[in-house]
């Protein structure tokens, strides 16, 4: 039991060292050959970890194996179209010119109803808006609205826009942020005195943020029941 | 990127090097043990016999750990149990049932090394 467990902690850390290594994306962003990948790790990892006759050096040589051979996969794919063609696919216009491609549907085994599911995640229930939508590699789906459905931009208006930046969190859960207050040109004792005018010390403090325009955004410490 | 590729191809190169040395360590020990017990198979008297079994035994011990982290297991357990029975044999002074237990261990050292050979049965 004690060996699983020890087991279990080692290979976790080593998983996730191997997962920084090879710099994941969220799930729904993977190519099909890191879905594998990421799968596949987890399937070796996990094994090992409830039955101790296989030897630990087994795993470990097939996780490292794994990440190597996909972080040179990745790589190649990034240098060579064809190898990224082979190894991804290519993405797929589902919708041209506001018409759908029945072929182009039917080659990916998309029904109508998986093109109006994910029409409805971007948040489009009327396909007739669509222009143009394309099956993306990792089974996302891109779409580019008609010109009339597109909604109205500032520059359309012919008027300048500032740009909003990001706003610099200062402070996350009582303590400063040393990294954020530095390239936002701040020190600890303007800290201060910005929370002083809130009434405020910077343990009181969840959440800080301060914006471009010199715009805080506070959130103080709730009492925890 | 140059050094993600740099760490893709150590991780393979590293994971390839390990169980290369883990599979030709596992080789030259096996090679060796089952010399050993068909050496002490062929002594002349009972001994010899014994003499060659307490150095086979001595060779075990310095080889258990590795084993244990390149072998599945249960091969080792079955090693670690074969040789047990040839330490009660041989404190028993009995040539006869060390004999047995030697002929039984070669064959399972050769059977435990077939099951690590890289070969077109053991992928497949």
């Amino acid at each position: 039991m004690l060996t699983s467990f020890i087991r279990t902690v080692l290979l976790l850390f080593f998983v996730i060292l191997c997962l920084r290594l090879m710099g994941k994306r969220q799930i729904g962003q993977l190519q099909p050959s890191e879905l594998v990948v990421t799968i596949l790790l987890s399937q070796i990892a996990a094994t090992p970890m409830q039955d101790n006759d296989i030897p630990m050096l087994n795993t470990v040589v097939s996780i490292l194996a794994l990440a190597g051979v996909e972080i040179l996969l990745s790589a190649l794919s990034m240098k060579s179209g064809t190898v990224r063609m082979l190894v991804d696919g290519s993405p797929i216009e589902v919708i041209a010119d506001g018409k759908i491609d029945q072929n182009a549907l039917k080659r990916l085994r998309y029904t109508i109803d998986d093109l109006l599911e994910g029409l409805r995640q971007k948040d489009i229930f009327d396909i007739s808006q669509v222009q143009s939508a394309v099956a993306e590699t990792n089974g996302g789906l891109s779409v580019q609205l008609k010109a009339g459905e597109q909604p109205l931009s500032v520059s359309q208006f012919g008027k300048d826009a500032a740009e909003p930046g990001v706003p610099a969190v200062l402070v996350k859960d009582g303590k400063p942020d040393q990294a954020a207050l530095k390239s936002a040109g701040l020190d600890l004792d303007t800290l201060q005195k910005l929370l002083k005018r809130e009434n405020a010390a910077v343990e009181q403090v969840f959440l800080l943020t301060l914006d471009a325009t010199g715009k805080t955004f506070l959130v103080r410490k709730e009492s925890l029941k | 990127m140059k050094g993600r590729v740099i760490a893709g191809i150590l991780c393979v190169f590293l994971s390839f090097a390990v169980s290369l040395a883990g599979f030709l360590y596992v080789r030259m020990s096996c090679g060796e043990l089952e010399r050993a017990c068909s050496s002490a198979l062929a002594a002349d008297t009972d001994e010899e016999t014994f003499a060659a079994c307490e150095s086979l035994l001595k060779k075990w011990e310095t080889r258990r750990d590795l084993f244990g982290a390149l072998l599945k297991h249960t091969d080792v357990d079955e090693l670690t149990r074969a040789f047990l029975l040839l330490e009660t044999a041989l404190e028993n002074r009995d040539a006869g049932a060390a004999r047995v237990i030697l002929a039984n261990t070669g064959a399972l050292i050769r059977v435990i090394f077939f099951g690590e050979r890289p070969d077109f049965e053991n992928i497949f």
